[in-house]
């Protein structure tokens, strides 16, 4: 995640509010389409061996990414 | 397939790399290459003769759309499509800007992005609606940005910027860039003309 200077005046917290939010969506949404992505393939094409062998093990990378992520957030 | 068009894929993140590259098994395109920076894609655009590009918007050298008007600059005319993880105001237009035909959200639909990519084949442009339209007005500009574009009129650099709002030269970047990406321009003058233009100063 990209480095974002804490505000120091008032009249920054807008555009601090706003950079944080645009940085915890692409952080989260990255992992999460993967997520999203490989799961629809796993659906939508069973038969392909290299979709069978490959999308749980990007799923399984993306939800353990996306917990970290959390982790990180909250401490 | 009979027909198959070859795809030059640009992603910093090897997952989604490896989902497009799966998502495109069995139709009509094949990735000709893929790389994780722009640092390289003039020279693979010159080496694979791609038929499309498929561009990442964050990439770690820069924005997908920096580097596609740098390939157009260079003489590159194959149709472009740019992904993005989340909705950007006025993506849609900084792209046509740019000269690419098309944007799609990284949404893990797999249709989505076969859409956007046989839109622009056919030469056509499919823009995501879900990135919404370009703000002009005042309130488009955060109070910080305006701050900038200020100093920008006033002739400072970017090193005389940060040291007036107390913040280091990639913030001073960052802001510079998300100004220009809003008022829909280029250069320093540009933005200028344009703040002074829409009342923004």
């Amino acid at each position: 995640m990209n480095a974002i200077e804490r505000p120091r005046r008032p009249e920054d917290v807008d555009d601090f509010v706003e950079r944080l939010a645009s940085e915890l969506a692409h952080e989260l949404r990255t992992p999460l389409t993967a997520i999203v992505g490989f799961a629809e393939l796993l659906r939508t094409r069973p038969e392909d061996e290299e979709v069978r062998r490959e999308a749980p093990v990007f799923i399984q990378r993306a939800a353990e990414e996306l917990l970290a992520k959390l982790d990180n957030l909250l401490c | 397939m009979t027909v198959e068009w070859s795809v030059l894929l640009v992603e910093d993140d090897d997952m989604v790399r490896s989902w497009v590259r799966m998502s495109l098994t069995g139709t009509e395109f094949r990735l000709a290459a893929e790389a994780s920076s722009g640092a390289v894609v003039a020279e693979l655009v010159e080496r694979r003769s791609p038929d499309l590009l498929l561009l990442d918007y964050r990439l770690p050298d820069g924005t997908g759309t920096e580097l596609l008007r740098e390939l157009r600059h260079s003489g590159v005319t194959i149709p472009a499509v740019l992904m993005t993880a989340n909705a950007v105001p006025g993506l849609n237009e900084e792209i046509r800007e740019a000269g690419g035909q098309g944007s799609v959200l990284k949404s893990g639909r797999v249709d989505e992005l076969l859409y956007a990519l046989r839109t622009a084949i056919v030469g056509e442009r499919s823009f995501d609606v879900r990135h919404p339209t370009r703000h002009v007005g005042r309130g488009a500009l955060t109070p910080r940005e305006r701050e900038v574009l200020r100093l920008v009129a006033g002739g400072a650099t970017n090193r005389e910027i940060a040291g007036e709002l107390s913040v280091g030269d990639e913030t001073v970047k960052t802001l510079l860039a998300r100004t220009f990406a809003k008022l829909g321009v280029r250069r320093r003058a540009e933005a200028v003309a344009a703040a002074y233009d829409r009342g923004l100063l």
